[in-house]
C-alpha cells in the first residue's frame, strides 16, 4: 500500500472516544427503556433511570403487557406485522415492476409519468390522511385492514430508487437475449431481472417497514376498533390512557406501557442488524443520481 | 436507455399498478378533499355550498398561520444541524479513522427503528420536570434542572426528539453514497499530501450534493408533516402543544375535535401546497448551487 | 335541566343530523328519531331481543368490568359484552366522532361523561333509551344526574354512572407538620398556600394545570358560574365570562402570581409523581379522585385526608361536580334493547352496581341506592388513614348546585379556555382580557355552527 493512504487510515484514538460519546447519546434512551422494563410504576419514578431497583419487576411487566385488556397487546404484533409485511412487500413489487419499466421500456407519456412519480415525493402523506380518510369513508373501507395496506402499497422513492438500480442492475443485451430466447416480457421480468434486482428491492422492503411500522396519524384516524390497530396507536392509547382522568384509569400499567414498548423494537431492531448492508445498497444506487 | 420498440407497449404494464394505486389513493384523496373545501357542514343546519369562504378563513386564520411558521422555523433550525449531524458522522466513519466504525455506525443508526411514537413516550419520561431522568442527572450534578417542556424550550426539545430518530437515516444515505465513490480521487490526493479534512472538503462533499439533496427533500417533507411526537406529548405540555402547534395536528383537532371536516380538508389542502412549494424551493436553490458549482 | 325545549328544534336537529348523515354515507338509523318516541316496548319485545344472540361491544375506560360484566351475561347469556377501552377523556370522544363521521366502526355503547351528553346528542350519536328502560328507572339515580342525561319529551340518552361532587383531598402530615388548618374558605386557603411555601418553598398547597379545563369549569360551578343556558330551537345563553367566573379566574391568577401554587402540566406521569413525592399538598378533585392517588401516590397512603372544598363565603356549603359519566347507547347497534338492558343493568343492578364502587374501579356512584348503602357510607378507607371518606363525598353530593348546564361542543369549549384563560393564568398575562377573548372565540364558533346566541 501506498504510504500516504496508510497515514490517512491510521487510527485515531480521539475520533473514536468522540464518536463512541456520540453514539452514546443515541443509545442511551433506549438503555434507559429496557432498564426500565425491570421496574414496577412507582420505580419508575423513586429509582435512579439508569440502574436497577431491587426487586426485578420485568416477568410480570411482560405478563401484564400480554394480558392487558385480554391481550389486545398480541392482536396488535399481529397486526404490525401483517401491516408491514403485506405492505412493504407489495409496496416494493409494485415499485420494483415500475422502476423497471421506466428504466428498460420507452413507451408514450413515460417522460411526464415519471415526473408525477418524482413530484408525488414531495407529498406528504400525513396531510393526505384526512383526505384519505374521508374518501375511504365515503367507500366504506374506514376501519378495515384494507385502509392501511391500501395507501402505504404506494412509495414513490421506491419507484425512483428501483429506476437507477435497474439502470444498472439488468442490462439492456440480458433482456435481448431473453426475447431471443422467446420469453415473454412478464416471464422476463419474474424469473430473471427481479432476481438481478434483488438487493434494491429489499432496500424498499426496509424502507416500507419502517415508515409502516412507523405510522401513526392514519392508522389513528382510519382505524376504532382495538383489534385492528398496530402498536402505535395501542401503546400510545395506554399511554394515553395510564395518565388520563375522569373516573375510572388505571396510571399503574405505565410499566406495562414502557415494557411493551421496548418488546416491539426488538423485531424491527433484529431487522436492521441482520438486514444492514442492504440499506448501504440500496441508497448508494439512489443518492448518487438527481 | 432502452429505445422505443415494439416492446415498449410491456413498460406501461409495469407502471400501471404503480399509477393505479397512485391514483387511489394519492389523486382521489387530494380531488375529493379538494371538493370538499368548497362546502360548509355545521352542526345546525347541516351541508351548505360556501365557495371559496374557507380558504379566505384560512388565509386569516392566525392560527393555521401559527402552527405553519412553526414547521418552517423547526425546518430552518433542526434540518440544518441534523443534516450536518448526519454528514459529518458519515464522513467520519467513512475516513477509515475510527475504531469499531460499525458498531458506531449501527448504534447511530438504531433509532430510526424506533417509531415515532414510542420515541415521544420515551423522551417524554427522560424529559419530566420533576423525576425524569435528566432531571435525577441534573439533581444528582446540582444543576438546576432545565424544563424542556415548557415555554419557547418545548420545540427544542421536540427538535432534539427528531434528531435523535433520523441522523441514523440520513448518515446512512450520506455513507451509502460516500461508498460508492471510486477511491481513486482519494488515492491521488492523498498521494499529494492532502489530509482527512481536506479530502472530505474538497472532493467527498461536492460529489455528496445529490445525496444531501436527497436528505434535504426528505426532511422538508418530514418538518412540514410534524404529528407524532407534539401530539403524543401534549399531556406534558398542554400550554405549548396546544392544537394548532403544527399544521397537521390543527387539521386533526378542527376534524374530529371541532368537527369542521371541510375546514379540515382545506387545511390538509393548503399544508400539501406549502410542502409542494417548499420542496420546489428546495430544488429550485439545490439546482442553482448545482450549476454554480460546475461554473466554478 | 333541560336542555333542549321544543319540537320545531327538535326537528331542526333531526333534518341536520339526517343531513349530515347522507352527507358522509352514513345510514340514518331507524330507531334514530328522538323526538318523542318514549312510549315503552312491549316486555315481549324485550324478551325476544334478550334472546337473541347478541355482542355489544362497549367503549369505557372503566378498568376491570369483568365481574360486572359476567354477572349480567349469567342473567342473560345469549349477550355477550365486550368492554373496550380505546382511550380516555379526548382520545375515547375524537373516535367517537371519526366514528361518526364514516359511520363505521362504531361501539354499541359508550362511556360519556355528563359534560359531552348534549355534545354527542347534538351530533345524533346517542340512542333515546327512554322505550327500552325500566318503569322505574328515574327513580334509581340521584336526580340531578337524570337530569344531566335527559332530553326534551322525557328522551334518555345515557345512565347515570358516576358522579364527581368537588372536594378537596389533603395530606393530613403536610398540614399538622406547618401547622395548617384545613382551610374553610378560599381566603384561608390562599393564606394556607403562602404560609406553606414560605415554609417549605419545594411543598405547594395545591398545583393549578393549564390543561384543567374541567376544574376550572367545577371552580365555576361552585362559585356560581353559569356559562351556558339552552333557550331551544338551537339557541343557547352563552356567558362563560360572567361575574362567577371572572371571580375564580382571579382567584387563581393572583395565587400563581404570588408563586404560592404550582403550575404543572396535569395529567401526566410527572404530575403523577408529584402526589407521591409530596409535591401537593392538596387535591382540589371529584370524588373519583381517591381511585387515582391510590394508585399513583402508593408512598403516601394512609397520609391522605377528604374533605369539603373552601367556600366563597364562611358557613356556607355549596359544591360543584367535576367528571362523572353516563353509559349511553350509541344509534345504530343491532340491538339497543339490550344495549339499553346492559346499561341499565350495570348501573343500576342491587348485586353488580355495587362492584363498581370497589376497586379496581373505585366510582362515586350515581345510583341512589350504591350511594346510600350503609357499607359505602361508612366504609373505612385504609388510604385515607381510615376515614370514612365515602361519607364526606355523600355529604358533599348534597351541596353540588344542581342547575348547572352544558353547551352541545364542550370539546371547543375546554380547548378555548385551555388556550385564553389556562395560558393567560400559568403565563401571568391578563386573565380577564383572556377571559373576554374566550367568550368572543366561543361565540364565534357557536354562531358560525349555526347557532342562535345571546349573551
Amino acid at each position: 500500500m501506498f504510504k500516504a493512504q496508510k497515514q490517512i487510515n491510521k487510527k485515531s484514538n480521539l475520533l473514536t472516544l468522540v464518536m463512541l460519546c456520540c453514539a452514546a447519546y443515541f443509545l442511551l434512551p433506549l438503555i434507559w427503556l429496557f432498564i426500565t422494563t425491570t421496574k414496577d410504576t412507582t420505580g419508575i419514578y423513586s429509582s435512579f433511570g439508569l440502574w436497577f431497583t431491587k426487586v426485578n419487576h420485568l416477568v410480570a411487566n411482560v405478563k401484564e403487557v400480554f394480558s392487558l385488556d385480554d391481550g389486545l397487546y398480541l392482536h396488535w404484533m399481529v397486526n404490525t406485522t401483517i401491516y408491514a409485511v403485506v405492505g412493504a412487500t407489495g409496496a416494493a413489487l409494485i415499485a420494483t415492476a415500475a422502476g423497471y419499466g421506466f428504466s428498460k421500456y420507452d413507451f408514450g407519456l413515460k417522460k411526464p409519468l415519471f415526473a408525477v412519480v418524482l413530484g408525488s415525493v414531495m407529498i406528504p402523506m400525513t396531510a393526505l390522511a384526512i383526505p384519505t380518510f374521508l374518501v375511504f369513508s365515503k367507500i366504506h373501507l374506514v376501519n378495515t385492514r384494507w385502509a392501511i395496506i391500501l395507501p402505504s402499497l404506494i412509495s414513490p422513492i421506491g419507484v425512483y430508487l428501483m429506476r437507477v438500480y435497474s439502470d444498472t442492475a439488468v442490462s439492456q443485451n440480458l433482456l435481448e437475449a431473453a426475447r431471443i430466447d422467446g420469453l415473454g416480457e412478464l416471464r422476463i421480468f419474474f424469473s430473471i431481472s427481479l432476481r438481478l434486482l434483488m438487493p434494491g428491492f429489499i432496500t424498499v422492503v426496509l424502507l416500507s417497514i419502517v415508515s409502516i411500522w412507523n405510522n401513526y396519524f392514519l392508522p389513528l384516524i382510519m382505524l376504532n376498533s382495538p383489534d385492528l390497530q398496530p402498536l402505535t396507536v395501542g401503546l400510545s392509547g395506554w399511554a394515553q390512557s395510564s395518565i388520563a382522568g375522569g373516573g375510572g384509569g388505571d396510571s399503574s400499567i405505565q410499566a406495562a406501557v414502557i415494557t411493551g414498548s421496548a418488546i416491539s423494537l426488538i423485531p424491527l431492531i433484529i431487522i436492521f442488524l441482520i438486514l444492514q448492508r442492504f440499506w448501504e445498497n440500496g441508497l448508494s444506487a439512489g443518492s448518487n443520481k438527481e | 436507455m432502452a429505445k422505443r420498440s415494439r416492446h415498449g407497449k410491456a413498460g406501461l404494464l409495469f407502471v400501471a399498478p404503480f399509477m393505479v394505486v397512485f391514483v387511489l389513493t394519492l389523486v382521489v384523496p387530494l380531488v375529493y378533499s379538494g371538493y370538499l373545501s368548497f362546502f360548509r357542514n355545521r352542526l345546525v343546519g347541516g351541508i351548505s355550498f360556501v365557495g371559496t369562504k374557507n380558504y379566505i378563513q384560512a388565509f386569516h386564520d392566525h392560527a393555521f398561520w401559527s402552527g405553519l411558521e412553526r414547521v418552517v422555523g423547526f425546518f430552518f433550525i433542526q434540518v440544518p444541524f441534523m443534516l450536518a449531524a448526519a454528514l459529518i458522522f458519515a464522513l467520519v466513519i467513512d475516513s477509515g479513522k475510527l475504531r469499531f466504525p460499525k458498531l458506531i455506525r449501527i448504534l447511530i443508526f438504531i433509532p430510526y427503528a424506533v417509531p415515532a411514537v414510542i420515541a415521544a413516550i420515551m423522551w417524554g419520561y427522560l424529559y419530566g420536570p420533576n423525576f425524569g431522568l435528566l432531571a435525577q442527572i441534573s439533581r444528582y450534578l446540582h444543576t438546576p434542572s432545565i424544563h424542556f417542556l415548557n415555554g419557547w424550550m418545548t420545540l427544542p426539545s421536540i427538535a432534539n426528539i427528531v434528531t435523535w430518530e433520523y441522523v441514523g437515516y440520513n448518515m446512512i444515505i450520506m455513507y451509502a453514497a460516500l461508498k460508492s465513490f471510486s477511491t481513486d480521487l482519494y488515492e491521488a490526493a492523498s498521494m499529494d499530501g492532502a489530509n482527512g479534512f481536506q479530502l472530505a472538503w474538497h472532493i467527498k462533499i461536492p460529489q455528496l450534493r445529490p445525496a444531501i439533496f436527497l436528505c434535504l427533500i426528505f426532511s422538508v417533507i418530514g418538518s412540514f408533516q410534524l404529528f407524532t411526537e407534539p401530539y403524543q406529548m401534549t399531556p406534558l405540555s398542554p400550554a405549548v402543544l396546544n392544537n394548532s402547534f403544527t399544521p397537521n395536528i390543527y387539521a386533526y383537532d378542527e376534524a374530529f375535535v371541532s368537527q369542521n371536516i371541510n375546514y379540515a380538508a382545506t387545511i390538509s389542502f393548503m399544508l400539501g401546497f406549502a410542502v409542494l412549494i417548499a420542496a420546489s424551493f428546495v430544488g429550485l436553490v439545490s439546482r442553482q448551487s448545482r450549476k454554480r458549482a460546475v461554473n466554478v | 335541566m333541560k336542555i333542549r325545549g321544543q319540537k320545531k328544534k327538535i326537528i331542526g336537529a333531526f333534518l341536520a343530523t339526517s343531513l349530515v348523515c347522507v352527507g358522509f354515507g352514513l345510514q340514518p338509523a331507524s330507531a334514530a328519531s328522538s323526538a318523542s318516541a318514549t312510549t315503552s316496548v312491549s316486555a315481549s319485545a324485550i324478551a325476544k331481543a334478550m334472546n337473541t344472540p347478541t355482542t355489544l361491544t362497549y367503549w369505557t375506560w372503566v378498568p376491570g368490568l369483568n365481574k360486572e360484566i359476567a354477572l349480567f351475561e349469567k342473567r342473560y347469556p345469549k349477550i355477550k359484552v365486550n368492554a373496550i377501552n380505546v382511550g380516555q377523556g379526548g382520545p375515547h370522544y375524537q373516535k367517537l366522532r371519526v366514528g361518526a363521521t364514516s359511520g363505521k366502526g362504531l361501539p354499541d355503547l359508550a362511556q360519556i361523561e355528563f359534560q359531552y351528553v348534549p355534545a354527542f346528542t347534538q351530533i345524533g350519536l346517542l340512542a333515546n333509551i327512554a322505550p327500552y328502560v325500566s318503569k322505574t328507572f328515574k327513580s334509581k339515580f340521584e336526580a340531578w344526574t337524570i337530569s344531566q342525561v335527559s332530553g326534551p319529551k322525557g328522551a334518555i340518552y345515557g345512565v347515570p354512572q358516576d358522579t364527581g361532587p368537588m372536594g378537596m383531598l389533603y395530606r393530613a402530615d403536610i398540614f399538622t407538620k406547618y401547622g395548617i388548618a384545613v382551610p374553610k374558605t378560599w381566603d384561608d386557603f390562599a393564606a394556607a398556600a403562602a404560609k406553606l411555601h414560605a415554609a417549605d418553598p419545594t411543598v405547594y398547597l395545591a398545583n393549578f394545570g393549564p390543561n384543567e379545563a374541567d376544574v376550572a369549569t367545577s371552580f365555576g360551578w361552585q362559585a356560581g358560574s353559569r356559562p351556558f343556558k339552552s333557550l331551544g330551537n338551537n339557541a343557547y345563553k352563552i356567558n362563560v365570562d360572567d361575574p362567577a367566573a371572572q371571580k375564580i379566574a382571579k382567584y387563581w391568577a393572583d395565587l400563581v402570581s404570588a408563586g404560592t401554587v404550582s403550575t404543572d402540566p396535569a395529567w401526566n406521569n410527572d404530575w403523577f409523581a408529584g402526589f407521591d413525592k409530596g409535591k401537593y399538598a392538596t387535591w382540589l378533585t371529584g370524588a373519583w379522585g381517591p381511585l387515582f392517588l391510590a394508585g399513583q401516590a402508593k408512598d403516601t397512603a394512609g397520609l391522605w385526608r377528604a374533605a369539603p372544598l373552601p367556600q366563597w363565603s364562611a358557613g356556607a356549603s355549596v359544591s360543584g361536580n367535576r367528571g362523572g359519566s353516563s353509559t349511553a347507547v350509541i344509534k345504530g347497534t343491532k340491538n339497543p334493547i339490550a344495549a339499553a338492558t346492559f346499561a341499565e343493568f350495570l348501573n343500576s343492578d342491587p348485586v353488580s352496581t355495587p362492584l363498581l364502587s370497589q376497586a379496581p374501579q373505585l366510582l362515586f356512584p350515581a345510583s341512589s341506592a350504591a350511594l346510600h348503602a350503609p357499607a359505602f357510607i361508612n366504609a373505612k378507607v385504609a388510604f385515607f388513614g381510615g376515614q370514612q371518606a365515602n361519607k364526606v363525598f355523600v355529604a358533599i353530593n348534597k351541596t353540588v348546585a344542581k342547575d348547572f348546564a352544558w353547551s352541545p361542543f364542550t370539546d371547543q369549549v375546554y380547548q378555548e379556555l385551555q388556550n385564553d384563560v389556562g395560558t393567560a393564568i400559568t403565563g401571568k398575562t391578563d386573565v380577564l382580557a383572556a377571559l373576554a377573548t374566550e367568550q368572543t372565540n366561543i361565540l364565534k364558533y357557536a354562531v358560525d355552527q349555526g347557532f342562535t346566541v345571546s349573551k
